[in-house]
């Protein structure tokens, strides 16, 4: 992580991959309203490559669009989970996409529509290899099917759901009578429980040990 | 169309049950008629009369048992009739060997004219061939019982073989017969279940027309008087509650329109109609969906749609409408949480579903929940 220009406090760097230079721009708008500032982007642009070339290579996190130039980098996903913690940032919304690439090992998954206040708490959570689950995420898991699917209990599922209905954990929380904290604890023991379920590819090891030091799953439930 | 078949099969099978009820009964009253007496009277003739009262029974039995299970319409193993037929020629040749050699053709001699009426029976729901089968089998058991007991004359072999056309005549004509009844019965029953799908459908397409036309009449008249009030300037177009009444019908209209359509979402279609209903009106409406749409009836759709049709119109800016469907429970879940001002009052709570809403800060949250009532 690099330093804030008072030198106190690290600052999360950031490498962002998107080939509309309005998003960029946008991104780093809103990076710069986040005051105090907490993130700084490294470099940004339309190839993965040619970003993380540079001094993209060494950021804590990794924006990613998935459709780069009328294609879908869908399938790199999990080659650029070995090595960095990938937060996708796309317009694509579909469950599938979403589990798909949340399996092959993006720490979050950020549609264009849910905006900034998701944007920077996704970010910052995901350098802490912690899970940021956004409405959209919420949405994939309860829409969930497939036999593998982890067992969630009645309270994590009905904190996701009231999170896919609900526009404020606040809101949330209140429905629970709960504080939002523990919401936050339901939400994350879900997410936990999917990073456990699947393969543990790129960084999903260092997820699932946040999860048990967060108290969130506890060791004998990693299989 | 599997149901109707079934049912077809079911009548088909109702039909042929006066041919089979026929078979048994000719069948036992020739074998106590014509059997028995033939033991009665030929008791002491007979070189053993014990045997011949065993094969009786061997008879009376594989009938009465092959009988029920007609009866019954119980499955029967191909292996039933095969053992039934041994039963029987065993019997056949225990009767050829226990009569005298005088009695070829008395009435003592019984069982090989008897055999068809029982081999009937049990190669009843089988194809006339394996009757055939049957009856040759017994020909050749008798011939050979008779052939190795006794001389017989050339004139025995004819009467023999005059008996045995006689008798096996009869019985292959009526399998024959029940069977063109029962093949007759099954088209004629096909036919007619066709038709009661038809006319079924004719008369639900009729339902849905007529409903159709009572609900445009229904929402015509309320837009009617809307563009009356709004044309006769007794309602302002400027106030709040006029314009809701305006975007309620609109999106009731637009409902009302995408119902007609063909989509393997319809509730998520006619929401989605509701939604770009408000958008029009300004508010930015997000809508999102979770879960394979269970198949609701349409009176359960109209009366999803109507809570979220009533806030969206009282909406100012914004709206998210989520639809959560599950399979276990069968559950179908609306949200909308928007910045409506106060729940509309004029908004109805279908009785099949469950409502509830509550406000944080300017938003109002009411979700609408429908699960099958057995559930």
């Amino acid at each position: 992580m690099g330093t804030n220009p008072l030198g106190a406090e690290e600052l999360v760097t950031v490498a962002v991959v998107d080939d509309h230079q309005v998003v960029l721009d946008g991104i780093r708008a809103w990076i710069h309203q986040d005051q105090p500032a907490r993130i700084h982007v490294l470099a940004d642009g339309g190839q993965i490559d040619s970003v993380l070339a540079g001094p993209g290579g060494r950021a804590d996190v990794l924006i990613l669009d998935l459709g780069l130039f009328g294609g879908s980098v869908a399938d790199r996903v999990a080659e650029l989970a070995e090595r960095h913690r990938v937060v996708v940032f796309s317009a694509e919304r579909s469950d599938e996409t979403i589990r798909a690439v949340l399996a092959a090992g993006a720490v979050a998954y950020l549609t264009k529509d849910e905006g900034k206040e998701h944007f920077i708490g996704t970010v910052l959570a995901a350098a802490e290899d912690r899970a940021y689950v956004t409405p959209s995420v919420a949405r994939a898991m309860l829409g969930d099917t497939s036999p593998h699917r982890p067992r969630l209990s009645d309270q994590e599922r009905r904190a996701l759901l009231l999170w896919f209905q609900l526009p404020k954990k606040q809101a949330v929380a209140t429905q629970m009578g709960i504080s939002v904290e523990t919401v936050d604890q339901y939400i994350g023991r879900a997410r936990a429980k999917y990073l456990d379920s699947g393969r543990q590819a790129g960084n999903k090891a260092a997820m699932v040990a946040r999860a048990i030091e967060d108290g969130l799953i506890r060791p004998e439930d990693v299989r | 169309m599997a149901t109707v078949t079934a049912a077809a099969l079911a009548r088909a099978q109702r039909y042929a049950r006066g041919p089979l009820i026929g078979a048994i009964v000719v069948a036992g009253a020739w074998h106590v008629g014509n059997d028995l007496l033939g033991i009665a009277t030929g008791w002491h003739t007979y070189r053993a009369a014990w045997v011949a009262l065993a094969a009786w029974w061997l008879f009376t039995i594989t009938g009465t048992f092959a009988s029920v299970q007609l009866l019954r319409a119980a499955p029967m193993s191909a292996l039933v009739p095969i053992a039934g037929t041994m039963v029987l020629l065993a019997a056949v040749a225990a009767n050829a060997v226990a009569i005298s050699p005088q009695q070829n053709f008395a009435l003592a001699h019984w069982g090989w004219a008897s055999f068809a009426w029982f081999a009937m029976l049990l190669w009843w729901r089988h194809p006339l061939r394996w009757l055939g089968a049957a009856m040759l089998a017994n020909i050749a058991v008798t011939f050979a019982a008779l052939v190795i007991t006794r001389d017989l004359s050339r004139i025995d072999v004819a009467r023999i073989i005059m008996v045995f056309y006689g008798a096996g005549a009869i019985q292959l004509g009526v399998a024959a017969g029940g069977k063109a009844l029962e093949n007759t019965a099954r088209r004629a029953s096909q036919i007619s279940s066709a038709e009661m799908v038809l006319a079924t459908n004719r008369e639900a397409a009729q339902r849905i027309h007529t409903d159709r036309r009572r609900r445009y009449r229904d929402i015509g008249h309320d837009v009617r008087q809307l563009l009356a009030g709004l044309a006769a300037s007794t309602l302002d177009p400027g106030a709040e509650h006029v314009q809701q009444r305006c975007g309620v019908q609109a999106a009731r209209l637009r409902r009302l329109l995408a119902e007609h359509d063909d989509s393997p979402s319809p509730l998520l279609h006619e929401l989605r109609a509701c939604a770009t209903n408000a958008e029009r009106n300004g508010v930015a409406v997000t809508l999102e969906a979770v879960g394979v749409e269970p198949d609701l009836p349409v009176k359960v759709r109209r009366a999803l749609c109507e809570v979220p049709i009533h806030l969206l119109a009282a909406t100012r800016t914004q709206a998210r409408l989520t639809v959560v469907c599950t399979q276990e429970p069968i559950q179908v879940d609306i949200s909308v949480v928007a910045d409506a001002g106060a729940l509309p009052q004029a908004m109805p709570a279908p009785a099949e579903i469950e409502m509830f809403a509550s406000r944080e800060e300017e938003l109002l949250w009411v979700r609408t929940r429908w699960a099958p009532r057995s559930s």
